[in-house]
């Protein structure tokens, strides 16, 4: 009897179960460990993690990513191993290093990570807060600025880049020229600047997303003070091409209503959240904690700062054994000596420091370079000081003063510390001290040198000025494993599309190829060699 | 047949999986890494063929057996006109995984486990271009296709010889076909320390179109790029082998003479993976190195190939 019912009771839960596979179905795929549509609508977590997502990605910061561990060995790849040893503000110290340190650009599959992260990362973020432009204008307008600082860097580097269509669906996107893809950063800076401009002239005390937000605590006139900056940044890059269009929006930059970083608390830089129980600063990890050091400080900006007895030494350098600061030198065939050396310098930081985006002073220099380029060399000379300045104090140093002053003190030569041949003359001539008798190219190459100094470590943003404008002067490579499509004394001016676009994108990459050469004034295919849109000068 | 003297067996099979889930990467301009796409068409055939001999050799039990198995893959159909987000997509080939110059792609008209490698860079005549310096160059971005790596087909003897309760048992194994890339192999090169470089720096140079090039160093950095960046067809092998799989050698001892209470006692030594008789690869081709669908066929510092000897006693009651 007893095995009667138990039979009958199985046969009932079958068919309850049986009826509860359909009714029940969402509720049972859907993950009780992710929040759902509705719960990310309160308290802006919707927008406020997007926007947190896509801020870690300007420039990458540590971030735990399921099991995955994300940041330091990214930013390495993306910056320390590219912008930075190509800008001279490190060198790389470990002898696998050929990739990027030899030109060997495709050795290795780091010059895929700028663009897939910034993609995949940052623009994925983006395109969840792009939906939800009508309910919130505001934050989507910050979003777009963000936009722009990732995807500018993108650009820089490769040259075309699928920019117009980010956010629509479809799996392969065509590349737009880097022509349309700055204009379209100048009207998506537009826009958002216009709005929030508005938005803080009449909510002067009005924050946006404060909770999720590393950078200003929701401070939007330091956000407009940011993107003005960032638009003036990119008007100086477009000069040699579209002079026109350098001026107009330079001017747009210049006269808005709440302007440009103009001294120290502007500072655009992510800090480690109060919340964060984990935190790496990536310049931190490669030259201290991997391999004992992958990087030291550049042979170049020590040639410089060295010359210059540039009190900001001490600020940005770690002294050797011997108290001296010392560099090391891109391009060179590394030997294990290096790693080893107690002769050489790194930078100065721990590893809770922030991770910088943009600098004050940069803002004094774009300013003097414009004026330099369209208004008055006075003008010019006096903003080149007040950028000076405002580093010194950005860098809690003194004698600001007395350094711009000084109109004696050259760069310094380089000498390898571990291996002499490599050491090298000083190849830049300038003397600190603005002169309103020289000429328009030395006044050029003086605000460029400065800016140089200032925004240290953004090696990408020194990188694409060095390419623009041909200041400072880096030493070039001494072993090019690209001798025949990079030219040793040019320097590499761009990296190669990526191995994975290649392999999922083939025919937009092809296209890609043909735009590049289509604007480039050395038009040389998808390679180092070849000179971006706006790198007309030289 | 012939009271048990021949045994034959024969399976043919043939199927056909339809739809299958895939996880393909898709290009970063999405914003997105990878899809999920039900899709496709992989038709699988193949026949297995077993046959046993029994006899009487005068005193002696011998017991023969051979089988022979062989599969043929091929992906008939991959997505057409698949719709996703209101936009219809096709697609007729993806890469499913392996390093900068390897990949694995599942492709129309291709079998599952095709591989494709990169290439050194070669001239108009099809030889390895050099530099005036001495120096190669990579083609990154141009894949050829390398092989398959599954087996053309498999093939095991296995023997038995009985006699006076002596009994002795051996098997070959045989995989012929597929071809395999060692990236161990690649960071033996780079780092000098693989029995090719010495070679290399013996005789002054590495040979490249049949001359010897001699910068050898400079030659295994590029092609050998520290293993996992290895330029594929510098590393492909065929991944064939014959070897000796089993060995085993037994002795019923007739314990029931002394001791009644004892049914029986057998000791015997079982020896496997004994002997490798032909392997032109750098690495046992019967072991993966990962446990994903495609990484068969990829040597990466993967587990060495283990010899098993063994000795057994056995008491029955």
């Amino acid at each position: 009897m007893k095995f009667k019912n138990s039979i009958k009771l199985s046969l009932a839960a079958a068919l309850l179960s049986l009826g509860a596979c359909t009714s029940d179905f969402y509720e049972k795929n859907t993950n009780p460990d992710e929040a759902t549509d509705e719960m990310l609508g309160w308290d802006n977590l919707r927008t406020g993690s997007a926007f947190m997502q896509l801020a870690q990605n300007v420039i990458p910061t540590f971030q735990i990513v399921g099991d995955e561990e994300y940041g330091s060995a990214n930013f390495q790849v993306i910056q320390d191993l590219a912008g930075n040893i190509f800008a001279g503000y490190t060198g790389a110290t470990k002898s696998s290093f050929k990739a990027n340190n030899l030109y060997d650009i495709l050795a290795a599959e780091w010059h895929n990570a700028m663009h897939d992260d910034a993609f995949q990362r940052a623009m994925g973020p983006w395109a969840q807060l792009d939906a939800l432009r009508e309910e919130s204008p505001e934050a989507v307008a910050l979003a777009d600025v963000l936009k722009v600082a990732v995807m500018h860097r993108v650009t820089d580097t490769y040259g075309p880049i699928a920019y117009l269509s980010i956010g629509n669906s479809g799996i392969q996107q065509e590349y737009d020229s880097q022509e349309v893809v700055y204009n379209r950063f100048f009207e998506e800076l537009d826009a958002a600047i216009t709005l929030l401009t508005d938005f803080c002239e009449k909510n002067t005390s009005a924050t946006l997303l404060a909770n999720y937000d590393p950078i200003y605590k929701g401070n939007v006139r330091a956000w407009v003070k940011f993107a003005n900056t960032l638009r003036l940044r990119l008007a100086m890059r477009v000069y040699y091409a579209d002079p026109e269009l350098s001026k107009v929006q330079a001017e747009a930059a210049i006269n808005n209503s709440v302007g440009l970083m103009t001294e120290a608390s502007d500072i655009a830089q992510f800090a480690k959240p109060a919340t964060a129980t984990q935190w790496e600063f990536p310049l931190y990890m490669i030259q201290y904690s991997f391999n004992g050091g992958d990087s030291r400080i550049g042979a170049t900006i020590e040639s410089y700062m060295n010359g210059y007895e540039d009190p900001r030494r001490a600020a940005y350098f770690t002294q050797n054994s011997r108290g001296e600061y010392r560099g090391v030198r891109n391009g060179i065939n590394i030997t294990a000596d290096y790693v080893l050396s107690d002769l050489l310098s790194s930078v100065n930081c721990t590893n809770n420091d922030a991770i910088v985006w943009m600098k004050p002073a940069e803002a004094w220099f774009l300013r003097a370079e414009y004026e330099l380029h369209f208004g008055s060399k006075a003008a010019a000379g006096e903003y080149y000081n007040k950028g000076i300045e405002c580093s010194f104090s950005t860098e809690g140093v003194s004698g600001a003063d007395l350094y711009m002053a000084d109109n004696t003190k050259v760069p310094a030569d380089y000498t390898d510390m571990v291996v002499s041949s490599n050491s090298a003359s000083a190849l830049g001539k300038i003397t600190i001290a603005w002169d309103d008798s020289a000429d328009e190219e030395t006044m050029l190459e003086r605000i460029i040198t400065q800016k140089y100094l200032a925004i240290f470590p953004d090696g990408q943003e020194a990188w694409s000025e060095f390419r623009r404008t041909g200041y400072p002067k880096i030493f070039p490579n001494v072993v090019n494993n690209q001798s025949g499509l990079i030219s040793t004394s040019k320097q590499i001016r761009r990296l190669n599309f990526p191995s994975t676009e290649y392999a999922t994108n083939a025919s937009a990459v092809q296209n890609a190829i043909v735009t590049l050469n289509a604007e480039s004034s050395n038009p040389t295919g998808d390679n180092g060699g070849t000179t971006l849109w706006w790198d007309k000068k030289n | 047949m012939w009271g048990n003297k021949i045994l034959i067996g024969a399976t043919y099979y043939n199927s056909r999986t339809l739809n299958q889930i895939f996880q393909p990467s898709i290009s970063s301009t999405s914003t997105k890494t990878s899809m999920y796409v039900n899709g496709g068409r992989v038709d699988n055939k193949g026949v297995e063929l077993s046959l046993e001999v029994n006899q009487k050799l005068g005193p002696v039990d011998w017991q023969s057996n051979v089988v022979y198995s062989r599969n043929r893959n091929k992906i008939v159909r991959m997505l057409h006109d698949y719709e996703i987000n209101g936009e219809r997509i096709t697609q007729d080939s993806m890469v499913m995984g392996g390093t900068t110059g390897v990949k694995m792609v599942v492709r129309e008209g291709g079998r599952m486990g095709d591989l494709y490698v990169n290439t050194l860079k070669t001239d108009d005549h099809g030889y390895i271009w050099v530099s005036p310096a001495g120096d190669v160059a990579t083609d990154p971005n141009n894949f050829i296709y390398a092989g398959n790596t599954n087996p053309s087909y498999t093939l095991s003897w296995r023997n038995n010889f009985n006699w006076k309760g002596f009994s002795l048992g051996f098997m070959f194994n045989a995989r012929v076909g597929g071809v395999g890339v060692s990236l161990t192999q690649a960071a033996m090169d780079y780092y000098g320390v693989s029995a090719v470089t010495a070679e290399a720096r013996d005789n002054g140079g590495v040979l490249v179109n049949g001359q010897r090039v001699g910068k050898i160093q400079a030659y295994y950095e590029k092609t050998a790029n520290m293993g996992e960046g290895a330029i594929g067809s510098c590393y492909v092998y065929s991944m064939t082998n014959v070897r000796l799989g089993e060995l085993t050698f037994g002795y019923d001892v007739p314990v029931q003479k002394w001791c009644k209470w004892i049914k029986g006692l057998n000791v015997s030594f079982i020896g496997r993976n004994l002997l490798m008789l032909y392997c032109k690869a750098p690495f046992d081709p019967e072991l993966v190195s990962g446990a994903g669908t495609y990484s068969s066929g990829i040597d990466y510092f993967q587990q060495p190939s283990l010899r098993n000897l063994g000795f057994s006693v056995k008491v029955t009651f």
